[in-house]
C-alpha cells in the first residue's frame, strides 16, 4: 500500500480472518497498524494487490456493492468519530437507518443496546456533553447495533485507563461470542495479553505472524 | 469486573417514537443564510422578469385585440362644429354601407375631449378648442382591409378625411411584444444560470463544511445517493424558504408599482397578468427549488463519485 509516489506503507501483507475469531493487530507507532486497519474498513484500496472481503475482491466492486460490504462492517474509530449534533440514540441509530430498518425495530434495539453499554439514561445527550469514555462506549455501540460480520476497533484503548480498558475488550469479546470477527488494533501489549486471542504484528510495514488462529477458511482475507 | 450482558427488552427505557434528525447539521450553517438571500435575490428578480412577461404579453394582447380589424377616420375641424358633425355622421352612414364595415360610429364631441383630456386637461364642453371629428369603424371578423377601396368611399363623402389603420401600432407592438419577450427571458435565464452556479457551489461547499459527518456516513455503508439526497433536501428547503421570500418581495414591489401606477392610470390601461401568469409567479418558489434540488444532487453525486 502506498501513496502517489510515497515510499510502501505496507508490504507483503497477507493474511486471513475466520469467520467469528478475534485478533489483535499489534505494532509500533508508525507500523501501519491504522493503515491496515483503514484498507479492511473500505476507507482506503490497495494500491496493488488484493483485499478480498466476504468472499469478493474489493476493486472489482460497484460503488453500490462497496456500501453494502462497509454496512456488513462495524468500525470503533480512534477519535470516535461521532456526529456532534446528533443525540447518542440518533448516532447508535444511524448504521441501521442506512440499512433501511423501520424505525420500530430501530426504537426498540438502539435503547437495548445503549443500556447494555451502561448508558442508558442518556439517549438524548449530545457527544459533547459526554465524558470520553461514554462517548466511546457510544462508538460502539453504534459499531455492533447492525450485528456485523466484521468488527474493527482501532487503538480503543488509546485514552483511556486500564480498567475502561478491560471493560471495552470484554464488549468485544461479547460481540465476538455473539459471532463477529473482531479484530482490535492496539499498542498495549499488557492488556494484549491477558487475552487467549492470536495476534497479527506489524513492524515496519511488514506482517510477523504472533500466536495460532489464523489459518483456515476466510471471511475476510486481506493481501498487501 | 463486571461483563456486560444484554438487558432484557423490559428493563430498558423506550424511546420516544420522532422522526429520524438528518446527521447533516443545518443550525449554524453559515452557507444556510447565504444560500437563502441567494434564492431569494434570485427569486425576486425572476418573479419580477415574469411579471413584466406576463403583464407584457397580456397588455400587448388587450392592444392588439383593440386595434386588430379597426379603422380610425379623422375629420380635420372646419370652425363650424354643427357642420363637423352632420359630415361625421353622413361618412358613418356611408360606411356602414360597406361590405366590408361592421359598424361605424362617429364619436360625440365629449368622448373626443375624453380621449385628449389627459394631454390637454379638461375643456368642459366649451368648445374652445375646434377639436377633429373622430369616427370608429370596425370591420368585419375575418375581413382583408382593401385600404384603396375604404380610402375611395371616405374621400367620395368627406374629401379631407384621414384614414388611420393603426398598422403602425400594431406593427410597433409586435416589435414591443418581442423585445419585451426576449428581454424578460434573458433574465429569467441569467437568473436560472446563477442559480444553478451558485447552487452547485453552494452543494460543494455543504460538501466540504460536512465533510467529516459524510466521511463517517461513507464509512458506514450510506451510498452515494443518500448523501446526495441529505444535501438535496438541505439545499431544497433553503431555496424554497428563499424563494418564497423573493416572491414576497416581488407580490409587495407589484402592489407598491399598482399604486404608483394608479396615478397614471388614465394613460395605461391597468396592467393584468393573465391566470397562466399567475401560476408561473406563484409556483416560480417551487420550481426554482426542485431545479436547486437537482442541481445539489448531480453536484454532490459527482463530487462523491471521486472519493473512494
Amino acid at each position: 500500500m502506498r501513496f502517489g509516489r510515497s515510499a510502501d506503507i505496507l508490504t507483503d501483507i497477507d493474511f486471513a480472518v475466520e469467520p467469528g475469531s478475534f485478533h489483535f493487530l499489534t505494532g509500533p507507532s508508525g507500523a501501519g497498524k491504522s493503515t491496515l486497519m483503514k484498507l479492511m474498513y473500505l476507507a482506503l484500496l490497495p494500491s496493488r494487490g488484493a483485499l478480498t472481503l466476504f468472499g469478493h475482491d474489493v476493486r472489482k466492486l460497484s460503488r453500490r456493492d462497496l456500501a453494502a460490504t462497509r454496512r456488513e462492517i462495524g468500525v470503533v474509530f480512534q477519535d470516535f468519530r461521532l456526529i456532534r449534533h446528533l443525540t447518542a440514540f440518533e448516532n447508535v441509530a444511524l448504521p441501521l437507518r442506512l440499512s433501511g430498518i423501520d424505525d420500530r425495530t430501530v426504537n426498540r434495539h438502539v435503547p437495548e443496546l445503549l443500556d447494555w453499554v451502561g448508558l442508558a439514561d442518556h439517549l438524548d445527550a449530545v457527544p459533547q456533553a459526554l465524558s470520553g469514555g461514554q462517548q466511546q462506549r457510544i462508538a460502539i455501540a453504534r459499531a455492533v447495533i447492525s450485528r456485523p460480520k466484521l468488527l474493527l476497533a482501532d487503538e480503543p484503548t488509546g485514552n483511556v485507563d486500564d480498567r475502561l480498558a478491560m471493560r471495552l475488550l470484554y464488549l468485544f469479546e461479547e460481540m465476538h461470542r455473539m459471532g463477529s470477527a473482531v479484530v482490535v488494533a492496539t499498542h498495549n501489549e499488557a492488556l494484549v495479553s491477558r487475552f487467549p486471542y492470536p495476534r497479527l504484528m506489524l513492524e515496519r510495514g511488514r506482517l510477523a505472524r504472533v500466536g495460532g488462529g489464523m489459518a483456515g477458511r476466510d471471511e475476510s482475507r486481506g493481501r498487501q | 469486573m463486571r461483563k456486560p450482558r444484554v438487558a432484557k427488552t423490559a428493563d430498558v427505557p423506550r424511546a420516544p417514537a420522532k422522526r429520524a434528525a438528518s446527521p447533516l447539521r443545518t443550525k449554524g450553517d453559515p452557507g444556510a443564510r447565504t444560500l437563502m438571500v441567494i434564492a431569494a435575490t434570485a427569486a425576486f428578480f425572476a418573479i419580477s422578469a415574469l411579471m413584466v412577461l406576463a403583464a407584457g404579453t397580456q397588455l400587448v394582447s388587450q392592444w392588439r385585440w383593440a386595434f386588430d380589424g379597426a379603422v380610425t377616420i379623422q375629420i380635420p375641424a372646419t370652425g363650424d362644429a354643427a357642420a363637423d358633425t352632420t359630415r361625421a355622421a353622413a361618412l358613418a352612414t356611408a360606411l356602414e354601407a360597406s361590405d366590408q364595415v361592421a359598424r361605424a360610429r362617429a364619436l360625440g364631441p365629449q368622448e373626443i375631449e375624453r380621449l385628449i383630456e389627459p394631454w390637454l386637461g379638461s375643456l368642459d364642453g366649451t368648445g374652445s378648442i375646434p377639436l377633429p371629428r373622430l369616427i370608429d369603424v370596425r370591420l368585419v371578423s375575418g375581413a382583408t382591409l382593401d385600404l384603396a377601396a375604404l380610402e375611395r368611399r371616405v374621400k367620395s363623402v368627406v374629401p379631407e378625411a384621414v384614414i388611420d389603420d393603426h398598422g403602425r401600432w400594431v406593427q410597433g407592438l409586435g416589435q414591443l411584444a418581442r423585445t419585451v419577450e426576449v428581454l424578460a427571458v434573458t433574465v429569467l435565464a441569467l437568473v436560472g444560470l446563477a442559480v444553478v452556479l451558485a447552487v452547485g457551489l453552494a452543494a460543494r461547499t455543504a460538501l466540504a463544511l460536512h465533510r467529516e459527518t459524510v466521511d463517517i456516513l461513507h464509512l458506514m455503508g450510506a451510498e452515494d445517493g443518500y448523501v446526495a439526497g441529505l444535501l438535496g433536501r438541505l439545499v431544497f428547503r433553503r431555496t424554497l424558504v428563499g424563494g418564497l421570500i423573493g416572491l414576497a418581495l416581488a407580490l409587495a414591489t407589484l402592489s407598491l408599482a399598482g399604486q404608483i401606477g394608479s396615478g397614471v392610470g388614465a394613460v395605461l390601461p391597468p396592467l393584468t397578468i393573465g391566470m397562466e401568469g399567475w401560476i408561473a409567479i406563484l409556483t416560480a418558489p417551487l420550481t426554482m427549488a426542485v431545479i436547486s434540488w437537482l442541481v445539489a444532487r448531480t453536484s454532490a453525486l459527482a463530487a462523491l463519485r471521486r472519493r473512494v
